[in-house]
């Protein structure tokens, strides 16, 4: 590929529950700092969640905050803290050439429950409805806000894709480069899931709800003793840039977009399948033009289900078995399931990986499932790689959807 | 505060005193903004005095709704402009639903 043709990730913007800047993040996953809390939810009681504590009003005024919702101010959060850290001289850039794509897994369920719960306490007086429930519950709000408070003119899209949202947002943003159609993307996912009594419920509904007496412990995958998901809100978006422009203006480029794919099982709306992750995996390392053996670094979806992570474990198993089996980690652990950020969250520990030469430890490995054994769980103290070359992170959702996307080391 | 606060005691003005702050309180709580500096004049349209877009302005008159309870058709939210427009509107409301609790 020409260097017109390769994407590189030049700015990293992120909120996560253990922290919400890039540097906070890195340090938390480096000394196992946990963002889970106790929630009250209601109707369900106290639940694990991963809550994000950071300044809404750093890139937002008040009034904007109220006609918006929680996934679009994590994303003006996240798409501004990117756009700093990239160094970029924005009020120069000219802003039709400036794409956005934000992924997420859900979007609306939260204004609509609020809404729902008012509406029941006012004898379902149709009055009292919000003028603003259909901008606020649009799927494409998230990125919206964005384009609307940055001012952006270029396209903006709300990517829905489930749990590997984050990676379809940063692979979608990539072909926008590719394509020619904007200069810059900011692109990544978000998640406000937390703020859902539906998700919880649902999550208890299907039995995949995690509870654990110290809620810093609940997120546990691989662990014998995992019984769930952790639902987190965050979110992590991306600058990205083709290489030939990054390197004219001198960016710092924290890695280039490989590979990727995304695939679909086709079989079942929740139930995963190792053979179609596997074939996902396979193809981003194709495109890539890398083998198996060349990847130092697994992020790995990791929901801490029982099914989720045994299906994953094969699906890694048999992607590499055939050379070294690659470090496998993950920061569900320290953070929750933060949905549609995920994936993006995943890639900026990969990233910050190839610039301090260490691989985050999962925590809450107590004792490890058998049937993960088979793979190189990063546990217990940080594992020093030193030049990783490739990673891949995996996202994978519901109704199928599955992503995997390499991360190569600056290579000019 | 509910509507039953402005209709507690027989001294007209100080309820609407009381009205009237709330009408500032929900303001502030629509635009997330202290008002508390901006001497509104009650004879002016609000939106002449203090920044609010027509999304905003109905947001207020949703939330009027809402906290005060009070019926508010769509047709006389065209027809309310200035703090004294809303005052005396809610006004009437209040005590012709206090005349029928009364009744019943």
């Amino acid at each position: 590929m020409s260097s017109r043709d390769r994407i590189v990730i030049t700015g990293i913007g992120l909120c996560a529950p253990n922290g919400c800047s890039l540097a906070e993040y890195r340090d938390a996953l480096l000394t196992g700092k946990s963002g889970v809390i106790n929630l009250e939810m209601r109707h369900l009681g106290v639940v694990p969640a991963g809550v994000c504590n950071f300044d809404e009003f750093k890139y937002q005024g008040r009034s904007d905050r109220r006609r918006g919702t929680r996934a679009g101010s994590i994303s003006i959060y996240c798409a501004s803290e990117a756009i700093h850290n990239s160094e970029l001289r924005w009020s120069n850039i000219p802003k039709n050439r400036v794409g956005i794509c934000v992924g997420i897994t859900e979007h609306g369920n939260v204004e609509t429950e609020q809404q729902l719960g008012e509406l029941s306490q006012f004898k379902n007086d149709i009055a009292i409805w919000s003028n603003y429930h259909n901008t606020r519950s649009i799927a494409n709000n998230p990125a919206g806000e964005v384009s609307i408070r940055l001012g952006i003119t270029g396209p903006h899209l709300t990517i829905g894709a489930a749990c590997a949202a984050g990676n379809a947002g940063l692979i979608h943003g990539a072909q926008l480069l590719m394509l020619g159609d904007v200069d810059i993307a900011l692109a990544g996912g978000v998640s406000e899931c937390i703020q859902s009594f539906g998700i919880f419920a649902s999550f208890h509904s299907q039995k995949a709800l995690a509870r654990h007496a110290d809620p810093t412990k609940a997120s546990r995958p691989f662990d014998v003793e995992r019984n769930g998901i952790v639902p987190a809100e965050g979110g992590c978006i991306f600058v990205l840039e083709r290489l030939s422009e990054a390197l004219q203006r001198g960016a710092n480029i924290y890695g280039e977009l490989a590979g990727y794919a995304m695939n679909s099982d086709a079989t079942d709306l929740v139930h995963p399948v190792a053979e179609r992750q596997t074939e996902c995996m396979r193809l981003a390392i194709a495109r890539a033009g890398i083998q198996p053996g060349d990847i130092g670094y697994v992020g790995s979806h990791a929901t801490g289900t029982d099914r989720g992570d045994i299906t994953e474990c094969d699906a890694i198993h048999g992607t590499f078995a055939d050379g070294e089996l690659p470090a496998v980690t993950n920061s569900k652990s320290l953070i929750g399931h933060t949905m549609g950020a995920a994936g993006a969250l995943e890639t900026a520990a990969l990233l910050c990986a190839m610039q301090d030469g260490l691989i985050h430890p999962t925590v809450n490995l107590e004792k490890i499932d058998d049937r993960c054994r088979s793979l190189r769980i990063v546990a217990g103290s940080p594992l020093a790689i030193g030049d990783l070359q490739f990673g891949i992170v995996n996202s994978f959702g519901m109704l199928g959807i599955n992503s995997s996307v390499i991360i190569a080391r600056p290579r000019l | 505060m509910g509507q039953g606060n402005y209709m507690a005691t027989a001294d007209t003005s100080l309820n609407r005193i009381a009205l009237r702050a709330e009408f500032i309180r929900i303001l502030q709580s629509v635009l997330r903004e202290d008002i508390s500096d901006v001497t509104l004049n009650d004879d002016l349209p609000i939106r002449q005095q203090i920044s609010m877009d027509s999304m905003d302005f109905l947001d207020f008159a949703i939330e009027v709704r809402k906290n005060l309870r009070i019926e508010l058709p769509d047709e006389a939210i065209a027809e309310l402009s200035s703090i004294r427009d809303w005052l005396d509107f809610a006004w009437s409301e209040l005590q012709s639903r206090t005349r029928d609790d009364s009744l019943n």
